[in-house]
């Protein structure tokens, strides 16, 4: 395997969706390649920097000023 | 009496539904239940459903638009176009599912017009609450080493604009999966296309992330 076809397949390869005899090519490349090991690691990096981001709270209020609104938009459609 | 933040005095000077209701029968309805109780005309029991997704749609659309004003607000859009379809609702697809789509639809088409509007060179200005006195920033100062708290701040940073320098359908897949964990098979139901071409969208989308953030990684593997 070439490293441009290594390189496509590392997501696949981290998640594992990759085919058995994919998988065990891609490994088996990565032992000898240390330029596509170090794309692993980048990949894994802003996989994982991703999955790191941080949650923020919704604006205060956020839930109760849709109600508001919610609220006067049923009143629209009772009357 | 809990903290129901600068809109109460609107309408809503009483407690939330939900505390009315009891916590337990809250946690224990499903989604549906509520969704029942609205189509009954319990407008009411819409709040719960907003209590529960709120966060997730609201971050996914600040993710995506970049903006934290702009994701208040169409968050607010999203939440109202789904009361005004949930009689339609038939829980063909899960309550999630179906609020994610309208989310997408509503974050689609202020994309579209920001980018109108803004004409810019970068796909959209990104705001950075996570910068200077942001909403997140007092979430950077618990933990016991400044040092570290910078230099996660700056990675976050940087993989907020990243994202949004990618293509917007690139960056909805990264942010669907590996930020929300949503799965194949939901992604599939939401966006509308086969599970194998959400995983293949998403393995090339991944590698368009790591192409622009490779030179930032390098750079701090080498001041290492």
């Amino acid at each position: 395997m070439k490293c441009k076809e290594v390189q496509e397949r590392l997501s696949e390869y981290l998640e594992e969706t990759i085919s058995p005899q994919g998988y065990e090519a891609v490994k088996d490349h990565l032992s000898v390649c240390p330029e596509c090991s170090a794309q692993l690691e980048i990949l894994t990096q802003s996989i994982r920097a991703v999955a790191d981001l941080p949650d923020l709270e919704p604006p205060p209020g956020f839930s109760q000023k849709a109600m508001a609104r919610i609220q006067e938009e049923a009143e629209k459609q009772a009357s | 009496m809990p903290y129901m933040g600068p809109y109460a005095k609107l309408k809503f000077n009483r407690e939330p539904f939900w505390h009315k209701d009891c916590l337990m029968n809250y946690e224990e309805k499903s989604d549906m239940e509520w969704v029942w109780k609205v189509q009954a005309g319990e407008t009411d029991a819409f709040e719960v459903l907003i209590r529960r997704r709120e966060k997730k749609i609201f971050n996914l659309i600040y993710r995506w638009l970049g903006n934290h004003d702009d994701a208040a607000e169409v968050a607010q859009e999203v939440f109202l176009s789904a009361y005004r379809a949930i009689r339609k609702f038939r829980g063909e697809s899960s309550f999630s599912t179906w609020l994610y789509k309208i989310a997408i639809n509503h974050a689609k088409n202020r994309r579209k017009s920001m980018a109108i509007l803004q004409q810019r060179t970068v796909p959209l200005e990104v705001s950075d609450p996570e910068g200077n006195g942001g909403p997140i920033a007092s979430l950077f100062h618990q933990g016991p080493d400044p040092g570290q708290e910078a230099e996660q701040q700056e990675i976050h940073e940087r993989v907020h604009l990243e994202l949004n320098c990618l293509d917007p359908d690139d960056g909805l897949l990264i942010l669907l999966h590996d930020l929300q964990n949503v799965s194949y098979e939901e992604m599939s139901q939401i966006l509308s296309i086969p599970v194998g071409t959400v995983r293949s969208r998403l393995h090339r989308a991944r590698q368009a992330l790591k192409a622009r953030l490779a030179p930032y990684f390098y750079s701090k593997e080498a001041h290492k």
